[in-house]
């Protein structure tokens, strides 16, 4: 009898194990977070807009129409002339819409695209100059709190809308924002371009000292074709654009925080004898506080590198003594720079190359003395520079092939 | 009650997933910013002195579970009262580690899932492997380990291209009573926590290797703690104390050439393997405790109504993430003390004035 | 939801009862019976609705209550 009952008792639990399984085959086989790729919309470029009339902002996706990028016969369409709604290009589509908020305006994007807006891939946040003078925190916040995007996006400033530069076609990619990222990444060919991603500007906000450098995009016509180029670099008060600064003055900054990787170094010899151009190959800064007698005072040193890469002169430089007198001038050059920054940065008060966080990571008592008028402070700064220039090569030949006349 | 036996270098291997547990990715020194390495340190090394504590009480009575050695001391009924304290500290600590690993999943990665599928998944596996005792959990420790380490070791090379030493300066930025609070709240989380272990010290072969495997899987885990600190801190600089879990936003850095990026789920990833050991191990010290202190014949009854209260406390823990930080930096300091120094500082106490060990007790 | 509950709680009773009567066990199964009772009450109650207080902000006004005895 209890044989009997104990084998029954066996076959429920048989019955109930196979009950879990089949429990945990429903339970598993989805979950509530899926997201399938033909459900998203993969933005791959932002703009954050004023909008034209109401408070609120105007947002504008640019969204990749998956099926479009691989199709091999779907070359630039028509650029520029799409109206509000749809891009000119046919790879991707402009999708705008407004909110109070940004996070409610990406949530009204969905009273136009059934797919879900989908930000992890999204390379370049542009935000419009009439929000960048009002404050950008309130539009990145969400950005930076949010898990889904990255804090490797790209952040820029439009000279006008940003909705208008993501409906640019952009040269041969397809894509335009990755385009612009692309621009981000390779902005050391020239080292005048401050590319700053959210994390940096994050971090910058953090620190209280130093000022933010956002990089400025602007469109260029010609001919009637629209396209979209890098203009200067916009200085902000906290999270307020309130400044610029020209190519010039970018480098002379880049030089200063040890961005320079790259670029050409135009000299003008002396007595108008023509250009030389000097491919930077290798740059590096220091960024010494020093205190005298109660004054602060900041020592920058750059080390540098450069190859001759062309001359329109017919001076020549195979000799030692000519080539060192080069070497000065292109230091001359390069102080110049950080000058110009420098001076531009103290008409604003506002300390963009982080002197004063290297005071603080020297001698954070002083700098807690200090913290409160640090903008005062730095504007009336002596800082000195020590630029080491030198040229290692010149390339495949020595002289200028043309032999000068006046020898 | 117990039968297995654990060799001294698993319950090496134990100390130091325990510390890890939730820890390796909360950092427990994130009120410091960048100090938070510093704070790291120096409450390592107050870690250490509750750990010298246990030990002086354990010392007395080896052999006994620290609820065995509470009613030895104490007697049946103030005895009982003091396990029940002990107890309730090692419940609330699994529910605590489980309210975490439901707010993280749904910060960051599940976002729409509900609540009790996570916690009931998560306590299904906890209460199969604390059924089968502590050998089972010291052996799935080994391997679940060996991977935390493996996938530590490998993102830290990946973040060499991000890391910024810059970042970790000026050393003691921030006032030194705040340093000495937040290093006193690395002192009881996690190091403090490994009173709960104190459960499991009888069931080692070698009697006499506690001591040493203590110390063993303080040093490495204290080290590889201080390891991430520095990477965190050096990684994101000064913003690392404004994000919520600052770890997982270093992972989210990581960026090798455009190819391989958002690797945030290997701190997860650590999360769940460590967390899941444990909750396990608390788990398994409050049922062993309770049947030991109701002088049950078995705990395993136990592990199943008592897991689900656990993660009904763990839903029931705070209501929203601000309630959370505000317990972990100001509270939980205060709260762990009298489980993790003065019970067992009393305890001693006492027996030092009773004069135990009165007779060699054989278990 | 209920229903799920006491299912879940049903599995729990049917997988551990009949072991503990079987070695008669009877100590182990009041506390088994006791800890079930509580979490099943606590559970009806949670998927009710019913709004139970948060263990945290118990905990920390214990504390300060303690703290201000001292100062």
């Amino acid at each position: 009898m209890i044989k009997v009952k104990f084998k029954k008792q066996k076959l429920f639990l048989r019955v109930i194990e196979l009950g879990i399984i089949i429990l945990i085959l429903l339970l598993l086989s989805g979950c509530w977070d899926r997201r399938e790729l033909e459900n998203l919309a993969i933005v791959s470029g932002l703009g954050i807009d004023d909008p034209e009339q109401g408070e609120g902002y105007q947002l504008s996706f640019q969204i990749v129409k998956p099926a479009e990028v691989r199709a091999p016969g779907s070359s630039s369409g028509e650029s520029g002339s799409g109206s509000s709604g749809s891009s000119g290009s046919k790879t991707v589509w402009l999708l705008r819409s407004k909110g109070t908020t940004v996070f409610d305006a990406i949530r009204n994007a969905h009273f136009q695209s059934n797919r879900r807006i989908f930000l992890s891939h999204n390379q370049v946040v542009i935000i419009g100059k009439k929000v960048a003078e009002e404050g950008i925190l309130p539009v990145v916040d969400v950005l930076i709190r949010d898990p889904e995007p990255r804090l490797q996006q790209w952040l820029l400033i439009a000279q006008q809308q940003a909705g208008e530069i993501l409906k640019l076609q952009a040269g041969v990619e397809k894509i335009s924002a990755n385009a612009i990222a692309e621009l981000m990444e390779n902005y050391y060919l020239t080292s005048k371009i401050k590319a700053t991603n959210l994390h940096d500007f994050a971090d910058g906000l953090v620190k209280k000292s130093t000022s933010n450098t956002l990089p400025i995009i602007g469109i260029k016509e010609e001919n009637g074709e629209k396209s979209f180029i890098l203009e200067e670099t916009g200085i902000l008060k906290e999270d307020r654009l309130v400044g610029y600064l020209d190519k010039k003055e970018t480098r002379g900054l880049l030089w200063v925080l040890g961005k320079v990787k790259s670029g050409i170094i135009v000299v003008d010899l002396p007595d108008n004898k023509g250009k030389v151009s000097l491919e930077i190959m290798n740059a590096k800064s220091k960024v010494i506080p020093e205190v005298e007698d109660g004054k602060i005072k900041i020592k920058v040193e750059i080390t540098e590198e450069a190859n001759l890469g062309g001359e329109t002169s017919f001076e020549d430089f195979s000799s030692p003594e000519a080539l060192s007198r080069l070497e000065k001038l292109q230091a001359k050059v390069i102080e110049e720079e950080i000058k110009a920054a420098l001076n531009k940065a103290k008409t604003y008060q506002l300390d963009i190359f982080g002197f004063g966080e290297s005071i603080h990571r020297k001698d954070h008592k002083l700098w807690n003395a200090i913290e409160e008028n640090w903008g005062e402070i730095f504007s009336q700064m002596e800082v000195e520079m020590k630029v080491k220039a030198v040229i290692r090569r010149m390339g495949l030949i020595t002289k200028p092939t043309i032999i000068s006349q006046n020898k | 009650m117990e039968e297995g036996r654990i060799s001294s270098s698993q319950l090496t291997l134990l100390v130091i997933s325990f510390l890890f547990g939730t820890s390796l990715l909360l950092s427990p020194g994130r009120g410091a910013g960048q100090d938070s390495w510093l704070a790291t340190l120096l409450g390592l090394g107050e870690g250490f002195i509750f750990a010298l504590l246990n030990l002086a009480l354990y010392n007395r009575f080896s052999g006994q579970s620290l609820v065995e050695i509470n009613e030895l001391v104490w007697g049946p009924i103030i005895g009982k009262f003091f396990s029940a304290a002990f107890l309730w500290y090692l419940f609330h600590l699994g529910s605590s580690g489980f309210a975490i690993f439901v707010t993280l999943l749904k910060t960051a990665i599940f976002m729409v899932t509900p609540e009790y599928i996570l916690l009931v998944t998560g306590l299904i596996t906890c209460i199969y492997t604390c059924k089968q005792g502590i050998e089972v959990i010291s052996r799935m420790n080994e391997v679940l380990l060996f991977s935390t380490l493996f996938l530590f070791a490998f993102s830290l090379f990946l973040m060499l291209n991000i890391f910024e030493p810059k970042n970790l300066l000026p050393v003691l930025d921030l006032p030194v009573k705040k340093l000495l609070w937040v290093a006193h709240g690395t002192a009881t989380f996690p190091f403090g926590q490994i009173i709960a272990l104190a459960m499991v010290w009888p069931f080692l072969n070698e009697t006499e290797q506690y001591r040493k495997s203590l110390f063993k899987g303080l040093i490495v885990a204290g080290i590889i703690l201080i390891l991430g600190e520095i990477r965190t801190g050096a990684v994101l600089g000064k913003i690392s104390g404004f994000y919520v879990f600052p770890t997982y936003e270093a992972y989210r850095m990581i960026n090798i050439a455009g190819v391989l990026t958002r690797l945030e789920l290997i701190p997860v990833l650590n999360f769940l393997t460590m967390g899941f050991i444990k909750a396990s191990i608390l788990l398994y010290a409050t049922s062993l405790g309770t049947a030991q202190m109701l002088k049950l014949r078995t705990y395993r009854p136990l592990v199943f109504p008592l897991g689900v209260l656990m993660i009904i406390l763990a839903a029931q823990n705070y209501a929203n993430i601000s309630q959370h930080l505000e317990f972990t930096e100001n509270i939980h300091p205060l709260y762990a003390l009298p489980f993790q120094v003065i019970l067992p500082l009393i305890t001693l106490l006492m027996a030092l004035i009773r004069g135990f060990p009165k007779q060699e007790v054989s278990k | 939801m209920i229903f799920l509950v006491v299912l879940g709680f049903g599995l729990m009773i049917f997988l551990e009862m009949p072991e503990l009567i079987q070695k008669k066990y009877y100590r182990e199964l009041v506390v088994f019976c006791i800890l079930t009772l509580i979490g099943l009450i606590l559970s009806i109650l949670l998927t009710l609705g019913v709004e139970l207080p948060y263990l945290d902000p118990l905990i920390k006004k214990a504390i300060t209550g303690i703290g201000k005895l001292f100062y």
